[in-house]
């Protein structure tokens, strides 16, 4: 039997590394999809922009209740064909939506493998092992 | 009928032998580490003495499958720049697939001795029919899924020999209502064969008088016009055929031996080697992918022609993507074409790829062999440097395609069987010019570079074939029919086994049934909904108990099978007006997503416009606990596998 102490050490340490893990996970799906999809989206509505009697501003109608309702608070930004910067070969939301923070978490993956993580000892291999027990 | 070979084939062909003869040696080498060490534990699992490259570099093989070499080329070809959104999850699959659970599944099954995955089920519980139906689960997922991966190792194989097409005479042309160019071909021997490619637009009329056949290649160019602009398409003559054993309709002799060629290389390596020939050739195979695709981003970026847009000259990588911008506006922007990813979907993908890779046996044997821990954290770094190479340089390769070749290769929906051929088609283009010595070495660098995706398919279908015969072996065999086998004995079968399976596999991949990419994506996302949460709660959670992991993972795997047989039956009474479909319609009619139009009758439903994984991996989380909450614990196991330290605070939730 391996020694408790060690033992016990290792799954506290798995237990934190497992939640680290877990809460990049979160924050790197909120970042690349959230941003995406309110940055690089063309939000094409799915009728066409008319005027409103009243000549207040122009309405696009979306069948999406949700996506409506971003475009008309001006959370989601739609994009037109003409307005595509380019940054390092790649569309500007790519860079910064994808890209970027890919590189982060790479960068933080490699940084916390090499010195967030602990070593432990992982226990001497159970006796009788090759048996059908 | 002999075989005819171009000289450029003989090349392709020699720098995959190459290949091979580097990937048998291996296995040989392997083979002698069998012979010390208990020989289960030795071929399944490699005596757990794997370090930091090995581990590092088996990872990201058996994740990198024949899809990413095959379908996703085509796909980011297709759709353009948001397939970087779609993938995007390898940012954190290295931490997710290795740091969540690797230490702990590690050590648990240390102290059992576990072999499998299922073993590790069956000893945390002390439950014997926990791990037979992990086993049966796994059988289930795995068998479908190599059939999948044997037919695109034969599809690389026969795009690498290339085969001339048969000599044939064009009847006639003519378009059909599903969009479709249908070409008539008359064979030599009389038999009439179709040709069918769909129309590179919907809106484009086909000019049949156009049309020009060249016999010396065996090829029809094919032409269009869309909004007066010419687009041009290339259409093979029918394929050589392979008539078996007086089967009615024949088999693409190219496909055939390719997928002869692939099984026997494969299945022996992984009969003969076992656990240590598979992860060694994985290194080989992730070397040559990494080196593969890196080379072909560098060729692809210098061959895309400049484009001045707003009085600057752009070249390389921008020019691709404006020229993308010129030509249609949905390649650089989201949702992509025919709305492809909308915002449901991206998430869906999202979570697709970093837990699939996470939730599948055959990663999670992998964490239970590595030798200690600094092996897995060094792991980790290698294999998140690796996602980033890898990907980055697949999504650059292929925008700078579609900015080379315009329409030419776009994906041919419906045409399931057709070899998504953008990427042996991008490698003869970009290698085509290369000189050494005054000799044009193109085809050979080429054959080099499409060993890749053949590399890929070979490792993971040798893992798989692995896991499934130690699941047989182990998990049915010794564990359950004959616990008192001698090692001899379990040595034979374990052989046996292997190269059955293999072979079954094959023969199931001759023919292979039409709705394959549904059951990729099926048993890929059934693996993640009946695996990933009852294996992270019963590493984690003391209160796990079997009930709960049980209905967990039957729980997760049932819901997505519902999804899938919902869709079908939406898709099969749609239209019906006898009792049964209309039954179906009126009751199911009010589900989110039913009627929704869909891409084929295999699609799932796509309940609340999410993948039916998301709702899968729901289900098997709340099975669990529920389950698990409802029942008692075993305090014994609870205690054998959640050790106290001697301030007795060692799995208490310190608050």
């Amino acid at each position: 039997m391996s020694d408790p102490e060690k033992s016990a050490a290792l799954y506290r340490n798995a237990r934190r590394e497992a939640v680290v893990a877990m809460v990049l996970f979160l924050v790197a799906m909120t970042w690349t999809v959230g941003y995406c999809y309110l940055r690089g989206y063309l939000h094409t509505p799915d009728q066409q922009i008319h005027e409103p009697l009243d000549g207040g501003p122009a309405l696009a109608a979306y069948s999406n209740p949700v996506e409506g309702w971003l475009v008309r608070t001006g959370l989601a930004v739609p994009r037109s064909p003409d307005d595509l910067g380019i940054v390092l070969g790649m569309p500007d939301w790519i860079f910064w939506g994808v890209f970027v923070p890919w590189i982060l978490c790479a960068v933080f993956t490699m940084l916390y493998a090499s010195w967030g993580m602990s070593d432990d000892d992982l226990g001497p291999e159970a006796e009788g092992a090759n048996d059908g027990h | 009928m002999g075989i005819e070979l171009s000289w450029e084939s003989m090349q392709v062909l020699l720098a995959f032998a190459c290949y091979l003869v580097g990937v048998a040696v291996l296995g040989i080498v392997s083979h002698r580490f069998l012979t010390k060490g208990s020989f289960v534990n030795e071929y399944f699992l490699g005596n757990r003495g794997l370090g930091a490259w090995v581990l590092a570099l088996t990872v990201a093989a058996t994740a990198i499958s024949g899809g990413t070499f095959m379908g996703f080329p085509s796909l980011i070809y297709t759709n353009g720049w948001i397939m970087a959104l779609w993938i995007c999850s390898y940012m954190i699959t290295p931490l997710m697939a290795m740091a969540l659970f690797g230490k702990r599944i590690n050590q648990i099954s240390r102290i059992t001795g576990a072999v499998t995955v299922p073993d590790v089920f069956r000893d945390r519980f002390q439950s014997p029919i926990l791990g037979v139906i992990a086993t049966l689960l796994i059988l289930l997922f795995v068998v479908f899924n190599l059939v999948a991966q044997f037919k695109a190792g034969g599809l690389v194989m026969k795009e690498a020999m290339r085969l001339p097409p048969a000599p044939a005479t064009l009847d006639s042309t003519r378009v059909d209502e599903g969009k479709n160019l249908r070409l008539r071909f008359t064979l030599t021997d009389g038999r009439p064969q179709e040709m069918t490619t769909p129309l590179p637009d919907e809106r484009a009329v086909f000019l049949p008088d156009r049309t020009v056949v060249d016999d010396q290649v065996r090829q029809a160019r094919v032409f269009f016009d869309l909004d007066g602009q010419m687009l041009e398409k290339t259409v093979r003559f029918p394929p050589q055929q392979f008539t078996l054993f007086g089967w009615s309709n024949g088999i693409d002799k190219g496909y055939l031996i390719g997928l002869v060629i692939f099984a026997a290389t494969v299945i022996g390596y992984t009969t003969y080697g076992g656990f240590w020939a598979v992860t060694w050739t994985d290194v080989l195979e992730g070397i040559v992918m990494l080196i593969g695709v890196v080379a072909m981003a560098f060729l692809a970026v210098g061959a895309v022609p400049s484009v001045v847009s707003q009085g600057e000259t752009l070249t390389g990588l921008s020019a691709a993507t404006e020229l993308l911008r010129q030509r249609d506006p949905e390649l650089v922007f989201g949702p992509g074409p025919k709305n492809f990813l909308p915002l449901g979907m991206a998430f869906s993908f999202f979570l697709m790829w970093s837990l699939i890779a996470t939730g599948q046996p055959s990663g999670m044997v992998r964490l239970m062999s590595f030798k200690d821990t600094p092996s897995l954290r060094k792991a980790i770094l290698l294999v998140a440097a690796y996602y980033v190479f890898t990907y980055m340089a697949l999504l650059v390769i292929f925008i700078c395609a579609r900015a080379i070749f315009p329409t030419e290769y776009l994906r041919e929906i419906g045409t399931e069987g057709e070899p998504d051929s953008i990427m042996p088609a991008m490698t003869r283009e970009l290698t085509k010019k290369l000189q050494l010595g005054g000799m044009t070495v193109g085809p050979f660098v080429a054959g080099a570079l499409m060993a890749a995706p053949y590399a890929a398919i070979m490792s993971t279908v040798a893992a798989f074939l692995l896991m499934i015969s130690s699941s047989l072996v182990r998990d049915l065999y010794q564990r359950t029919i004959n616990p008192k086998a001698s090692d001899r004995t379990l040595k034979r079968i374990s052989y046996a086994t292997t190269a059955l399976v293999g072979i079954v596999v094959m023969l199931g991949a001759i023919n292979p049934p039409r709705f394959l990419q549904y059951i990729i994506v099926f048993t890929g996302s059934g693996q993640g909904c009946a695996f990933l949460f009852p294996m992270v709660l019963a590493l984690y959670w003391k209160r796990s108990t079997r009930q709960g992991v049980l209905a967990g993972m039957l729980g997760g795997f049932a819901v997505l099978l519902g999804m899938y047989v919902l869709g079908w039956i939406d898709s099969q009474t749609r239209g019906v007006e006898n009792g049964i479909g209309r039954w179906c319609q009126v009751t199911l009619g009010g589900l989110p997503g039913w009627g929704e139009p869909r891409l084929d009758s295999f699609a799932p439903l796509y309940m609340g416009g999410v993948d039916p994984l998301l709702w899968g991996l729901m289900a098997s989380l709340l099975f669990t606990v529920v389950v698990s909450l409802l029942t008692r614990p075993d305090p014994a196991l609870t205690a054998k596998f959640f050790p106290t330290d001697a301030t007795g605070s060692g799995y208490q939730l310190r608050t």
